[in-house]
């Protein structure tokens, strides 16, 4: 996770610290505006443990800024 | 120039890293497993604008409140806003009066198609007729015919030596709501600890609506590059006197990094839950 590389083994699945590490990895990718890869990582962290509500929290934050950054963007 | 920005990302990473690994020390040594931090969020612009060097906030087809000059008020909004936020150099003249400009061009008949002029309006043609007085939004829908004047536009952009136009309608009026509203209320139990409940009590509101469309103008040959709208609110308590110009100073505020982002890099400030 720690690489940025988003496949998980399954026994990786259940644990916490993990789903954690692919929220703040999210978190991490906003930060440095790699907007495509914080949405996956978000979105695994949630599909891991979909009732954290500070995961769903970030996610929703973050796709606020995901869609002002998209919306009505020219294609080139 | 490639060296230098992937020596700035990086040293952006490092920053990052050190930032989170501090706060996630910090959220050990604490207890919680899990802790608020700031963010930052860049956003890269929505139009590639290196074409010019200069943009020029022409003016806006704007209406709804009599309170506010919301066209001079937009424009000088919008130019103070890109002088300091944006690379851009920030054209000063005089503020076009686009209602009027469209008011003239709607007179010859030659110039729109009349396959043009019968869809527009889904056939009603008093609808085509720009309204002098603009107080709803469908009040506006006349004058888009003006800014898909491409010869007018190349024109204006010729006199201004080729810029970035920027012009677009702005409707700001007045708007009443009455419901149930969520207020939060102050209690204190027994031991006069204070707690904050939800509470909902029927309200009537009144308040202002903005709701901007902002068209970005190739000056060289006037087509339309890009354009998007808004659409922003603010309600008040009835009995509240708040004057029109503050309100639509307050909703402008919420839109300019909107406006901004499409023209500029720009950085949106949040927090986000950290968890390990």
């Amino acid at each position: 996770v720690a690489r940025g590389d988003l496949s998980l083994g399954k026994s990786d699945r259940d644990r916490p610290d993990v789903r954690g590490a692919y929220n703040d990895l999210g978190i991490a990718y906003e930060h440095e505006g790699q907007l495509e890869k914080a949405r996956k990582a978000y979105e695994k962290a949630l599909d891991l443990d979909p009732n954290n509500m500070q995961i769903r929290q970030n996610y929703e934050l973050f796709k606020e800024i995901n869609d002002r950054a998209t919306e009505g963007k020219p294609k080139d | 120039m490639t060296a230098q920005l992937k020596a700035n990302r990086r040293t952006r990473r490092l920053g990052l890293v050190a930032i989170l690994t501090a706060f996630a020390g910090l959220a050990i040594a604490c207890g919680p497993d899990y802790l608020e931090i700031p963010i930052e969020t860049p956003i890269r612009p929505k139009l590639d604008v290196s074409a010019f060097q200069r943009v020029l906030v022409v003016g806006f087809v704007a209406g709804g409140s009599d309170d506010v000059d919301t066209n001079i008020e937009t424009v000088r909004l919008l130019r103070s806003q890109l002088r300091t936020r944006s690379s851009l150099k920030v054209i000063d003249a005089d503020v076009m009066a686009l209602i009027d400009i469209a008011q003239e061009q709607s007179k010859p008949a030659g110039d729109v198609p009349a396959a043009d002029a019968a869809t527009a309006g889904g056939g009603d043609s008093p609808a085509l007729t720009p309204a002098k007085s603009i107080k709803e939004e469908k009040d506006l829908e006349p004058y888009e015919r003006l800014f898909a004047n491409t010869s007018y536009w190349k024109t204006i952009g010729e006199e201004y030596q080729n810029p970035l136009i920027v012009t677009g309608t702005v409707l700001f009026a007045p708007k009443t709501s009455s419901g149930m509203v969520n207020r939060e209320e102050e209690v204190f139990d027994s031991l006069g600890r204070r707690r904050v409940i939800p509470v909902r009590t029927y309200m009537e509101r009144k308040g202002f609506v903005l709701q901007p469309k902002f068209i970005f103008i190739d000056g060289r040959n006037g087509t339309t590059l890009h354009s998007e709208r808004y659409r922003e609110e603010i309600l008040y308590n009835a009995q509240q006197n708040t004057p029109a110009l503050s309100s639509y100073f307050e909703l402008m505020d919420r839109l300019v990094p909107n406006f901004l982002s499409a023209l500029s890099n720009q950085k949106i400030k949040g927090t986000r839950v950290l968890l390990n």
